[in-house]
Protein backbone atom coordinates (compact mmCIF):
# COMPACT_ATOMS: atom_id res chain seq x y z
CA UNK A 1 0.00 0.00 0.00
CA UNK A 2 2.44 2.18 0.84
CA UNK A 3 4.35 1.83 -2.31
CA UNK A 4 1.36 2.30 -4.47
CA UNK A 5 0.94 5.56 -2.67
CA UNK A 6 5.15 6.37 -3.40
CA UNK A 7 4.14 5.19 -6.74
CA UNK A 8 1.63 7.76 -7.36
CA UNK A 9 3.98 10.87 -6.01
CA UNK A 10 6.28 10.00 -8.28
CA UNK A 11 3.97 9.33 -10.98
CA UNK A 12 2.52 12.92 -10.86
CA UNK A 13 5.66 14.78 -10.60
CA UNK A 14 7.39 12.50 -13.61
CA UNK A 15 3.92 14.13 -15.47
CA UNK A 16 4.80 17.52 -14.37
CA UNK A 17 7.83 17.10 -16.08
CA UNK A 18 7.01 15.51 -18.97
CA UNK A 19 4.28 18.46 -19.81
CA UNK A 20 7.92 20.68 -20.67
CA UNK A 21 7.56 21.82 -23.95
CA UNK A 22 11.31 22.84 -24.80
CA UNK A 23 10.05 25.63 -27.44
CA UNK A 24 13.44 26.99 -27.63
CA UNK A 25 15.06 23.75 -28.70
CA UNK A 26 14.24 22.80 -32.33
CA UNK A 27 14.82 25.22 -34.81
CA UNK A 28 13.45 28.23 -32.83
CA UNK A 29 15.26 30.84 -32.78
CA UNK A 30 13.09 32.66 -30.11
CA UNK A 31 13.78 36.44 -31.12
CA UNK A 32 16.21 38.66 -29.13
CA UNK A 33 14.01 39.82 -26.42
CA UNK A 34 15.01 42.96 -24.95
CA UNK A 35 18.51 43.67 -25.06
CA UNK A 36 20.58 47.00 -24.02
CA UNK A 37 22.74 48.94 -26.96
CA UNK A 38 25.33 51.04 -25.46
CA UNK A 39 25.49 54.51 -27.42
CA UNK A 40 29.07 54.40 -28.77
CA UNK A 41 30.22 56.77 -31.15
CA UNK A 42 29.17 55.83 -34.81
CA UNK A 43 31.08 55.69 -37.78
CA UNK A 44 29.95 54.15 -41.68
CA UNK A 45 32.17 53.64 -44.53
CA UNK A 46 31.26 53.93 -48.14
CA UNK A 47 33.09 52.03 -50.64
CA UNK A 48 32.83 54.75 -53.28
CA UNK A 49 33.62 58.44 -53.75
CA UNK A 50 29.68 59.05 -55.02
CA UNK A 51 26.69 58.59 -52.53
CA UNK A 52 23.69 57.04 -54.33
CA UNK A 53 20.08 57.84 -53.53
CA UNK A 54 19.54 54.93 -51.47
CA UNK A 55 22.52 55.83 -49.36
CA UNK A 56 21.88 59.53 -48.96
CA UNK A 57 18.33 58.67 -48.03
CA UNK A 58 19.99 56.67 -44.96
CA UNK A 59 22.17 59.19 -44.27
CA UNK A 60 19.46 61.83 -44.30
CA UNK A 61 17.06 59.74 -42.09
CA UNK A 62 16.91 60.51 -38.57
CA UNK A 63 18.40 57.04 -37.09
CA UNK A 64 21.42 57.03 -38.80
CA UNK A 65 21.81 60.93 -37.70
CA UNK A 66 21.56 59.74 -34.23
CA UNK A 67 24.18 57.07 -34.03
CA UNK A 68 26.69 58.47 -36.49
CA UNK A 69 28.95 61.02 -36.07
CA UNK A 70 31.65 60.06 -39.20
CA UNK A 71 31.27 59.19 -42.84
CA UNK A 72 34.68 57.62 -44.18
CA UNK A 73 34.43 57.62 -48.21
CA UNK A 74 37.07 54.88 -48.46
CA UNK A 75 37.62 55.24 -52.49
CA UNK A 76 40.97 56.53 -52.80
CA UNK A 77 43.78 54.33 -53.15
CA UNK A 78 47.91 55.32 -53.24
CA UNK A 79 48.94 53.36 -56.37
CA UNK A 80 52.42 51.45 -57.53
CA UNK A 81 53.55 55.48 -58.19
CA UNK A 82 52.55 56.95 -55.07
CA UNK A 83 50.10 58.70 -56.44
CA UNK A 84 46.39 58.79 -54.74
CA UNK A 85 43.44 57.72 -57.31
CA UNK A 86 41.19 58.94 -58.27
CA UNK A 87 43.14 61.59 -59.28
CA UNK A 88 41.53 63.90 -61.66
CA UNK A 89 40.35 67.43 -61.14
CA UNK A 90 36.97 66.19 -62.43
CA UNK A 91 36.24 63.59 -59.90
CA UNK A 92 37.85 65.39 -56.69
CA UNK A 93 36.35 68.37 -57.83
CA UNK A 94 32.86 65.86 -57.58
CA UNK A 95 33.95 64.48 -54.13
CA UNK A 96 34.62 67.82 -52.41
CA UNK A 97 30.55 68.38 -53.47
CA UNK A 98 29.78 65.18 -52.07
CA UNK A 99 31.87 65.61 -48.63
CA UNK A 100 30.29 69.23 -48.89
CA UNK A 101 27.11 68.27 -48.93
CA UNK A 102 27.75 65.32 -46.08
CA UNK A 103 28.94 68.01 -44.00
CA UNK A 104 25.85 70.21 -44.15
CA UNK A 105 24.12 67.35 -42.97
CA UNK A 106 25.84 67.66 -39.54
CA UNK A 107 28.71 64.98 -40.39
CA UNK A 108 32.50 64.58 -39.97
CA UNK A 109 33.42 63.60 -43.10
CA UNK A 110 36.76 61.50 -43.95
CA UNK A 111 38.53 60.67 -46.82
CA UNK A 112 39.90 56.89 -46.89
CA UNK A 113 42.78 55.87 -48.36
CA UNK A 114 44.59 52.54 -49.04
CA UNK A 115 47.95 51.89 -48.68
CA UNK A 116 47.82 48.19 -50.03
CA UNK A 117 48.48 49.24 -53.71
CA UNK A 118 51.93 51.30 -52.63
CA UNK A 119 53.12 48.02 -51.51
CA UNK A 120 53.03 45.95 -54.50
CA UNK A 121 56.68 45.76 -56.21
CA UNK A 122 56.15 46.21 -59.54
CA UNK A 123 58.55 44.28 -62.47
CA UNK A 124 61.00 41.90 -60.89
CA UNK A 125 60.22 39.51 -58.67
CA UNK A 126 62.01 39.13 -54.92
CA UNK A 127 62.05 43.30 -55.56
CA UNK A 128 61.35 45.25 -52.43
CA UNK A 129 58.32 47.38 -51.74
CA UNK A 130 58.72 50.72 -53.22
CA UNK A 131 57.57 51.87 -49.47
CA UNK A 132 60.99 50.83 -48.54
CA UNK A 133 61.94 54.11 -50.36
CA UNK A 134 62.12 57.32 -48.40
CA UNK A 135 61.83 59.38 -51.49
CA UNK A 136 58.45 56.53 -52.50
CA UNK A 137 57.47 57.45 -48.99
CA UNK A 138 57.89 61.32 -49.43
CA UNK A 139 55.54 61.16 -52.57
CA UNK A 140 53.10 59.53 -50.51
CA UNK A 141 53.01 61.85 -48.25
CA UNK A 142 52.38 64.68 -50.70
CA UNK A 143 49.84 62.88 -52.49
CA UNK A 144 48.29 61.99 -49.40
CA UNK A 145 48.50 65.85 -48.17
CA UNK A 146 46.64 66.77 -51.67
CA UNK A 147 43.96 64.37 -50.78
CA UNK A 148 43.55 66.01 -47.23
CA UNK A 149 42.24 69.03 -48.76
CA UNK A 150 39.08 67.67 -48.77
CA UNK A 151 36.95 66.67 -45.67
CA UNK A 152 37.23 66.93 -41.85
CA UNK A 153 40.44 64.76 -41.81
CA UNK A 154 42.11 61.24 -43.60
CA UNK A 155 41.40 57.71 -42.64
CA UNK A 156 44.37 55.28 -43.77
CA UNK A 157 43.58 52.16 -44.14
CA UNK A 158 46.25 49.68 -43.44
CA UNK A 159 44.56 46.60 -44.20
CA UNK A 160 46.11 43.80 -46.62
CA UNK A 161 49.31 44.84 -46.02
CA UNK A 162 52.49 42.66 -46.40
CA UNK A 163 54.64 42.45 -43.76
CA UNK A 164 57.47 43.51 -44.88
CA UNK A 165 56.13 46.76 -45.15
CA UNK A 166 55.52 46.49 -41.35
CA UNK A 167 58.03 49.27 -40.25
CA UNK A 168 57.72 51.08 -44.15
CA UNK A 169 54.25 51.93 -43.19
CA UNK A 170 54.77 52.97 -39.52
CA UNK A 171 57.64 55.50 -40.79
CA UNK A 172 54.72 56.82 -43.43
CA UNK A 173 52.15 57.02 -41.08
CA UNK A 174 54.48 58.84 -38.55
CA UNK A 175 55.72 61.02 -40.56
CA UNK A 176 52.28 62.28 -42.00
CA UNK A 177 51.18 62.45 -39.10
CA UNK A 178 53.68 64.81 -37.82
CA UNK A 179 54.16 66.72 -40.87
CA UNK A 180 52.22 70.07 -41.60
CA UNK A 181 49.00 69.37 -42.60
CA UNK A 182 45.49 70.72 -43.31
CA UNK A 183 43.50 68.20 -42.05
CA UNK A 184 42.20 68.06 -38.55
CA UNK A 185 42.16 64.00 -37.63
CA UNK A 186 44.01 61.20 -38.89
CA UNK A 187 42.76 57.82 -38.02
CA UNK A 188 43.86 54.27 -39.25
CA UNK A 189 42.15 51.38 -40.17
CA UNK A 190 43.74 48.26 -38.57
CA UNK A 191 43.53 44.51 -39.42
CA UNK A 192 42.35 42.39 -36.07
CA UNK A 193 44.74 40.82 -33.82
CA UNK A 194 42.82 38.14 -32.48
CA UNK A 195 43.07 34.93 -34.32
CA UNK A 196 40.12 34.53 -36.69
CA UNK A 197 38.42 31.36 -37.89
CA UNK A 198 41.01 30.67 -39.57
CA UNK A 199 43.22 31.10 -36.88
CA UNK A 200 44.81 34.00 -38.63
CA UNK A 201 45.72 36.71 -36.68
CA UNK A 202 46.31 39.60 -39.14
CA UNK A 203 47.22 42.50 -37.15
CA UNK A 204 50.95 41.74 -36.82
CA UNK A 205 51.19 43.45 -40.00
CA UNK A 206 50.63 46.83 -38.47
CA UNK A 207 52.92 48.65 -35.73
CA UNK A 208 49.63 49.69 -34.08
CA UNK A 209 51.67 50.76 -30.66
CA UNK A 210 54.48 52.63 -32.91
CA UNK A 211 51.71 54.21 -34.75
CA UNK A 212 49.19 54.72 -31.53
CA UNK A 213 50.36 57.93 -30.39
CA UNK A 214 50.44 59.59 -33.97
CA UNK A 215 47.14 59.50 -34.65
CA UNK A 216 43.59 60.44 -33.40
CA UNK A 217 41.39 57.19 -33.76
CA UNK A 218 42.64 53.37 -34.62
CA UNK A 219 39.64 51.89 -35.62
CA UNK A 220 40.00 48.05 -35.48
CA UNK A 221 38.42 46.43 -38.67
CA UNK A 222 36.90 43.18 -37.22
CA UNK A 223 35.25 42.11 -40.38
CA UNK A 224 35.75 38.70 -42.48
CA UNK A 225 35.93 36.29 -39.88
CA UNK A 226 35.06 33.45 -41.96
CA UNK A 227 37.05 34.19 -44.96
CA UNK A 228 39.48 31.45 -45.70
CA UNK A 229 37.88 29.06 -43.54
CA UNK A 230 34.37 27.17 -44.02
CA UNK A 231 31.74 29.36 -44.26
CA UNK A 232 30.43 31.24 -41.88
CA UNK A 233 29.84 34.72 -39.90
CA UNK A 234 30.83 37.85 -41.04
CA UNK A 235 31.67 38.88 -37.56
CA UNK A 236 32.08 37.18 -34.47
CA UNK A 237 31.09 39.05 -31.71
CA UNK A 238 34.00 37.99 -29.15
CA UNK A 239 36.67 37.45 -31.33
CA UNK A 240 35.85 41.41 -31.77
CA UNK A 241 35.86 41.93 -28.16
CA UNK A 242 39.47 40.31 -28.19
CA UNK A 243 40.71 41.65 -30.76
CA UNK A 244 39.44 45.64 -29.13
CA UNK A 245 41.42 44.62 -26.09
CA UNK A 246 44.60 43.76 -27.64
CA UNK A 247 44.75 47.23 -29.66
CA UNK A 248 43.25 48.95 -25.98
CA UNK A 249 46.47 47.65 -24.77
CA UNK A 250 48.44 48.93 -27.28
CA UNK A 251 46.98 52.19 -28.35
CA UNK A 252 46.94 53.76 -24.79
CA UNK A 253 44.99 56.77 -24.84
CA UNK A 254 43.90 56.41 -28.50
CA UNK A 255 40.32 55.86 -28.77
CA UNK A 256 39.76 52.71 -30.74
CA UNK A 257 36.94 51.38 -33.14
CA UNK A 258 35.40 47.83 -34.22
CA UNK A 259 33.49 47.52 -37.06
CA UNK A 260 30.31 45.83 -37.73
CA UNK A 261 29.62 44.79 -41.48
CA UNK A 262 26.58 45.52 -42.70
CA UNK A 263 27.01 42.87 -45.73
CA UNK A 264 28.10 39.30 -45.77
CA UNK A 265 29.92 36.95 -47.68
CA UNK A 266 28.84 33.94 -50.93
CA UNK A 267 30.75 31.03 -49.85
CA UNK A 268 30.27 29.37 -53.58
CA UNK A 269 32.66 26.31 -53.81
CA UNK A 270 36.46 27.49 -53.08
CA UNK A 271 35.39 31.41 -54.03
CA UNK A 272 33.91 34.15 -51.62
CA UNK A 273 32.51 37.39 -52.47
CA UNK A 274 30.76 40.01 -50.62
CA UNK A 275 27.03 40.19 -50.83
CA UNK A 276 24.73 42.61 -50.19
CA UNK A 277 21.51 42.40 -47.57
CA UNK A 278 18.72 42.67 -50.87
CA UNK A 279 20.65 40.86 -53.05
CA UNK A 280 21.34 37.21 -50.00
CA UNK A 281 17.27 37.77 -49.66
CA UNK A 282 16.64 37.72 -53.26
CA UNK A 283 18.99 34.69 -53.92
CA UNK A 284 17.18 33.17 -50.90
CA UNK A 285 13.89 33.79 -52.24
CA UNK A 286 15.00 32.36 -55.76
CA UNK A 287 16.80 29.29 -54.43
CA UNK A 288 13.73 28.71 -52.39
CA UNK A 289 16.42 28.14 -49.62
CA UNK A 290 14.99 28.21 -45.80
CA UNK A 291 16.61 30.72 -43.94
CA UNK A 292 18.25 30.03 -40.78
CA UNK A 293 20.08 31.45 -37.81
CA UNK A 294 22.96 31.10 -35.98
CA UNK A 295 23.69 30.71 -32.62
CA UNK A 296 25.40 34.48 -33.05
CA UNK A 297 21.99 35.68 -34.93
CA UNK A 298 23.41 35.37 -37.75
CA UNK A 299 21.04 34.47 -41.10
CA UNK A 300 22.16 32.02 -43.29
CA UNK A 301 20.87 29.73 -46.33
CA UNK A 302 22.79 27.22 -48.53
CA UNK A 303 21.51 26.97 -51.94
CA UNK A 304 22.62 24.79 -55.32
CA UNK A 305 22.47 25.33 -58.59
CA UNK A 306 21.11 23.77 -61.55
CA UNK A 307 24.58 22.02 -62.58
CA UNK A 308 25.17 21.10 -59.09
CA UNK A 309 27.00 23.40 -57.54
CA UNK A 310 26.33 25.48 -54.43
CA UNK A 311 27.35 27.36 -51.56
CA UNK A 312 26.23 29.32 -48.28
CA UNK A 313 25.39 32.86 -47.52
CA UNK A 314 26.07 34.68 -44.69
CA UNK A 315 25.47 37.82 -43.86
CA UNK A 316 23.68 40.02 -41.34
CA UNK A 317 20.38 41.85 -40.67
CA UNK A 318 18.74 43.87 -37.92
CA UNK A 319 17.98 41.63 -35.57
CA UNK A 320 22.02 39.71 -35.78
CA UNK A 321 23.72 43.72 -36.13
CA UNK A 322 21.46 44.55 -32.53
CA UNK A 323 22.41 41.06 -30.93
CA UNK A 324 26.47 41.62 -31.59
CA UNK A 325 26.13 45.23 -30.60
CA UNK A 326 24.25 44.26 -27.15
CA UNK A 327 26.84 41.89 -26.70
CA UNK A 328 29.65 45.05 -26.13
CA UNK A 329 28.42 46.57 -22.94
CA UNK A 330 30.36 49.37 -21.40
CA UNK A 331 31.30 46.55 -18.55
CA UNK A 332 33.16 44.37 -20.98
CA UNK A 333 34.54 47.64 -23.52
CA UNK A 334 35.02 51.05 -22.45
CA UNK A 335 32.33 53.32 -23.64
CA UNK A 336 34.80 55.22 -25.59
CA UNK A 337 35.10 52.32 -27.80
CA UNK A 338 32.85 53.15 -31.04
CA UNK A 339 31.65 51.24 -33.56
CA UNK A 340 32.11 51.46 -37.76
CA UNK A 341 29.42 50.31 -39.31
CA UNK A 342 31.49 49.32 -42.81
CA UNK A 343 29.58 49.75 -46.58
CA UNK A 344 26.97 51.67 -46.01
CA UNK A 345 24.05 50.55 -48.29
CA UNK A 346 24.46 46.60 -48.32
CA UNK A 347 22.75 46.70 -45.22
CA UNK A 348 18.98 45.43 -43.85
CA UNK A 349 17.56 48.49 -44.28
CA UNK A 350 15.44 48.09 -40.98
CA UNK A 351 19.42 47.93 -39.11
CA UNK A 352 18.81 51.67 -38.28
CA UNK A 353 15.80 51.81 -36.61
CA UNK A 354 16.30 48.60 -34.60
CA UNK A 355 19.83 49.98 -33.47
CA UNK A 356 18.19 53.69 -33.15
CA UNK A 357 15.23 52.17 -30.68
CA UNK A 358 17.18 49.54 -29.18
CA UNK A 359 17.61 50.70 -25.16
CA UNK A 360 20.93 51.46 -24.40
CA UNK B 1 16.48 -17.66 48.25
CA UNK B 2 18.01 -18.18 45.59
CA UNK B 3 15.44 -18.88 43.41
CA UNK B 4 13.01 -16.35 45.20
CA UNK B 5 16.06 -13.78 44.39
CA UNK B 6 15.92 -14.77 40.84
CA UNK B 7 12.39 -14.49 40.86
CA UNK B 8 12.23 -11.07 41.93
CA UNK B 9 14.84 -9.92 39.87
CA UNK B 10 12.88 -11.88 36.76
CA UNK B 11 9.75 -9.86 38.20
CA UNK B 12 11.82 -6.04 38.24
CA UNK B 13 13.22 -6.91 34.40
CA UNK B 14 9.42 -7.45 33.53
CA UNK B 15 8.08 -4.50 35.39
CA UNK B 16 10.94 -2.24 33.59
CA UNK B 17 10.06 -3.78 30.33
CA UNK B 18 5.98 -3.37 30.60
CA UNK B 19 6.81 0.29 31.80
CA UNK B 20 9.50 0.91 29.42
CA UNK B 21 6.78 -0.33 26.99
CA UNK B 22 3.81 1.80 28.08
CA UNK B 23 5.93 4.84 28.94
CA UNK B 24 6.51 3.93 24.43
CA UNK B 25 3.22 3.70 23.96
CA UNK B 26 2.15 6.52 26.07
CA UNK B 27 4.88 9.01 24.03
CA UNK B 28 3.16 7.31 20.88
CA UNK B 29 0.05 8.06 21.79
CA UNK B 30 1.21 11.53 23.11
CA UNK B 31 2.67 12.03 19.02
CA UNK B 32 5.99 12.27 19.77
CA UNK B 33 9.05 11.15 17.25
CA UNK B 34 10.66 11.41 14.01
CA UNK B 35 8.51 11.73 10.95
CA UNK B 36 9.11 11.55 7.48
CA UNK B 37 7.85 12.18 4.26
CA UNK B 38 7.82 12.28 0.43
CA UNK B 39 6.46 14.72 -1.56
CA UNK B 40 5.54 15.67 -5.22
CA UNK B 41 5.60 19.54 -6.09
CA UNK B 42 5.22 22.10 -7.92
CA UNK B 43 7.49 25.22 -7.61
CA UNK B 44 7.32 29.15 -9.30
CA UNK B 45 9.42 31.01 -9.49
CA UNK B 46 8.50 34.28 -10.57
CA UNK B 47 12.13 35.49 -10.56
CA UNK B 48 14.58 33.50 -11.60
CA UNK B 49 18.22 35.12 -10.51
CA UNK B 50 20.78 35.87 -12.48
CA UNK B 51 23.66 33.05 -13.23
CA UNK B 52 27.18 32.70 -12.74
CA UNK B 53 29.13 31.54 -15.50
CA UNK B 54 32.82 30.56 -14.13
CA UNK B 55 36.00 31.21 -16.88
CA UNK B 56 35.24 29.00 -19.89
CA UNK B 57 37.06 27.78 -22.75
CA UNK B 58 35.67 27.24 -26.13
CA UNK B 59 36.68 26.25 -29.40
CA UNK B 60 37.62 30.01 -30.71
CA UNK B 61 38.23 32.07 -26.77
CA UNK B 62 38.35 31.90 -23.13
CA UNK B 63 35.38 33.34 -21.70
CA UNK B 64 35.95 35.61 -18.50
CA UNK B 65 33.71 34.82 -15.69
CA UNK B 66 30.65 36.51 -15.71
CA UNK B 67 26.68 36.73 -15.03
CA UNK B 68 23.60 35.84 -17.31
CA UNK B 69 20.70 37.75 -17.08
CA UNK B 70 17.53 36.34 -15.34
CA UNK B 71 14.90 33.83 -17.28
CA UNK B 72 12.24 35.53 -15.67
CA UNK B 73 9.67 33.43 -14.67
CA UNK B 74 9.29 29.72 -14.49
CA UNK B 75 7.74 26.99 -12.97
CA UNK B 76 9.27 23.35 -11.83
CA UNK B 77 8.32 20.12 -10.98
CA UNK B 78 10.18 17.71 -8.48
CA UNK B 79 10.66 15.67 -5.57
CA UNK B 80 11.28 16.30 -1.95
CA UNK B 81 12.30 13.80 1.02
CA UNK B 82 12.16 15.67 4.49
CA UNK B 83 12.65 15.07 8.26
CA UNK B 84 10.80 16.58 11.24
CA UNK B 85 10.57 15.74 14.93
CA UNK B 86 6.91 15.96 16.69
CA UNK B 87 6.89 16.62 19.85
CA UNK B 88 3.30 15.59 21.65
CA UNK B 89 1.51 15.78 17.93
CA UNK B 90 1.71 19.51 18.39
CA UNK B 91 5.32 20.78 18.05
CA UNK B 92 6.59 20.21 15.10
CA UNK B 93 10.21 20.94 14.19
CA UNK B 94 11.23 20.16 10.57
CA UNK B 95 14.93 19.09 10.39
CA UNK B 96 16.45 17.93 7.43
CA UNK B 97 15.47 17.62 3.84
CA UNK B 98 16.29 17.48 -0.23
CA UNK B 99 14.38 18.36 -3.09
CA UNK B 100 14.96 18.48 -6.65
CA UNK B 101 13.20 19.98 -9.27
CA UNK B 102 13.02 20.31 -13.22
CA UNK B 103 11.47 22.82 -15.58
CA UNK B 104 8.04 21.86 -16.78
CA UNK B 105 6.07 24.00 -19.35
CA UNK B 106 6.44 26.41 -22.41
CA UNK B 107 9.87 28.71 -22.21
CA UNK B 108 11.52 30.51 -24.70
CA UNK B 109 15.40 30.43 -25.67
CA UNK B 110 17.07 34.03 -23.87
CA UNK B 111 19.53 35.64 -25.95
CA UNK B 112 22.58 37.86 -24.12
CA UNK B 113 25.95 37.92 -23.72
CA UNK B 114 28.61 36.99 -21.52
CA UNK B 115 32.23 38.69 -22.33
CA UNK B 116 31.27 40.09 -25.60
CA UNK B 117 30.21 36.50 -26.61
CA UNK B 118 26.33 35.95 -27.51
CA UNK B 119 25.04 33.67 -24.95
CA UNK B 120 21.66 31.57 -24.98
CA UNK B 121 20.32 30.34 -22.04
CA UNK B 122 17.66 27.62 -22.39
CA UNK B 123 14.98 27.82 -19.61
CA UNK B 124 13.55 24.90 -20.49
CA UNK B 125 16.98 22.92 -18.72
CA UNK B 126 16.82 24.75 -15.63
CA UNK B 127 16.73 22.60 -12.49
CA UNK B 128 16.89 23.35 -9.32
CA UNK B 129 17.97 22.01 -5.87
CA UNK B 130 16.80 22.37 -1.84
CA UNK B 131 18.93 21.14 1.13
CA UNK B 132 16.16 21.90 3.71
CA UNK B 133 17.34 23.39 7.02
CA UNK B 134 15.76 22.98 10.35
CA UNK B 135 12.64 25.50 11.64
CA UNK B 136 9.43 25.62 13.52
CA UNK B 137 6.29 24.36 13.20
CA UNK B 138 3.01 23.82 15.01
CA UNK B 139 0.07 21.22 14.34
CA UNK B 140 -3.33 20.33 15.12
CA UNK B 141 -5.45 17.36 14.98
CA UNK B 142 -8.99 16.91 14.96
CA UNK B 143 -9.41 12.84 14.66
CA UNK B 144 -8.17 12.01 11.41
CA UNK B 145 -7.42 15.60 10.30
CA UNK B 146 -4.83 17.59 10.76
CA UNK B 147 -3.71 21.10 9.65
CA UNK B 148 0.00 22.14 9.87
CA UNK B 149 2.32 25.22 9.52
CA UNK B 150 5.43 25.54 9.88
CA UNK B 151 9.10 28.18 9.11
CA UNK B 152 12.14 27.13 7.93
CA UNK B 153 15.15 27.94 6.27
CA UNK B 154 16.77 26.20 3.31
CA UNK B 155 19.36 26.25 0.57
CA UNK B 156 18.66 26.56 -2.58
CA UNK B 157 20.60 26.30 -5.95
CA UNK B 158 19.64 26.82 -9.35
CA UNK B 159 20.77 26.31 -12.92
CA UNK B 160 20.21 25.88 -16.46
CA UNK B 161 22.11 24.80 -19.35
CA UNK B 162 23.47 27.46 -21.90
CA UNK B 163 26.05 28.52 -24.71
CA UNK B 164 27.79 31.09 -26.56
CA UNK B 165 27.88 31.85 -29.99
CA UNK B 166 31.51 30.72 -31.48
CA UNK B 167 31.64 31.13 -34.80
CA UNK B 168 29.29 29.96 -36.88
CA UNK B 169 28.49 27.28 -34.32
CA UNK B 170 28.16 27.22 -30.78
CA UNK B 171 30.13 26.22 -27.79
CA UNK B 172 28.72 25.06 -24.35
CA UNK B 173 29.32 27.05 -21.02
CA UNK B 174 30.46 25.72 -17.76
CA UNK B 175 27.05 25.16 -16.47
CA UNK B 176 25.75 28.24 -15.24
CA UNK B 177 23.79 28.64 -11.38
CA UNK B 178 23.63 30.40 -8.78
CA UNK B 179 23.10 29.22 -5.05
CA UNK B 180 21.80 31.22 -2.12
CA UNK B 181 19.80 30.94 1.09
CA UNK B 182 16.00 30.99 1.46
CA UNK B 183 13.39 30.97 3.60
CA UNK B 184 10.01 29.70 3.51
CA UNK B 185 6.34 28.96 5.59
CA UNK B 186 4.81 25.78 5.08
CA UNK B 187 1.18 25.36 5.60
CA UNK B 188 -0.45 21.33 5.19
CA UNK B 189 -3.57 20.16 5.48
CA UNK B 190 -3.59 16.45 6.54
CA UNK B 191 -5.75 13.28 6.42
CA UNK B 192 -4.79 10.37 8.30
CA UNK B 193 -4.64 6.92 6.57
CA UNK B 194 -3.37 4.41 9.41
CA UNK B 195 -2.11 5.07 12.65
CA UNK B 196 1.43 5.77 10.84
CA UNK B 197 0.10 7.36 7.09
CA UNK B 198 -0.77 10.71 6.52
CA UNK B 199 -1.65 12.25 2.87
CA UNK B 200 -1.14 15.88 3.12
CA UNK B 201 -1.62 18.93 0.58
CA UNK B 202 0.97 21.76 1.35
CA UNK B 203 1.88 25.31 0.07
CA UNK B 204 5.12 26.73 1.19
CA UNK B 205 5.38 30.32 -0.21
CA UNK B 206 8.79 31.64 0.14
CA UNK B 207 9.67 34.32 2.17
CA UNK B 208 12.92 35.11 1.05
CA UNK B 209 14.63 33.51 -1.88
CA UNK B 210 16.82 35.85 -4.11
CA UNK B 211 14.21 38.31 -3.62
CA UNK B 212 11.41 38.75 -1.09
CA UNK B 213 8.00 36.67 -1.52
CA UNK B 214 9.78 35.07 -4.90
CA UNK B 215 7.04 32.40 -5.81
CA UNK B 216 6.49 29.37 -3.54
CA UNK B 217 5.65 25.18 -3.88
CA UNK B 218 2.91 23.51 -3.64
CA UNK B 219 2.18 19.73 -3.57
CA UNK B 220 1.07 16.31 -2.30
CA UNK B 221 3.06 14.81 0.48
CA UNK B 222 3.03 11.56 1.92
CA UNK B 223 3.87 11.33 5.59
CA UNK B 224 4.99 8.36 8.40
CA UNK B 225 5.38 9.22 11.67
CA UNK B 226 3.50 10.16 14.75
Amino acid sequence: MRAHRGAFVLLVAGSLTACNGQSGEVNDFGGVGAVDVPVRRGTVVLLSCAVDAAQRAALQSSPVKKLVRDVIFLCFQIDARGDAQPASAAARKAFADQTASLSGLGYAVKVGVGLAGATRPSGKPKAASPLASASFRAKVARSLQDVATIGDGVELDLRDLPYAVRDDVTELVIGFATSPRPIKTLGVLVPPSAPNAAGLALGNAVDVAAIAGHVDRVRVMTLDYSLGASPGPTIDSGWAVDSARLALAETGSTPVDLAMPLYGWQFNGSSEATITFPSARSLESDAGAPLERAPSGAPWFSYSEPHGSGGEVWFDDATSTVLTLAAWPTTVLPAGVGVVFYDLGAEDPGVWNALAEAPP
Amino acid sequence: MTQASGARSLSYVLAFAVTLGLSHEARAERGTGLDGSFAGQADWMPYVPTLSVPTTATSSRTIEGGTLPSAGSLYFAGLAVDSSFVYRARLVVPLFGISGALAVGDSAALRSSVDGSIAEERPWTAFRIECLLPGIGVRFTARRWSVGASIRGYVVGVGMDATVASGGGSSDLSRPSRFGLGARADVEGCRRLDPVDRICAFVAPSLYEFGFVNGGTAGLRWEFGP
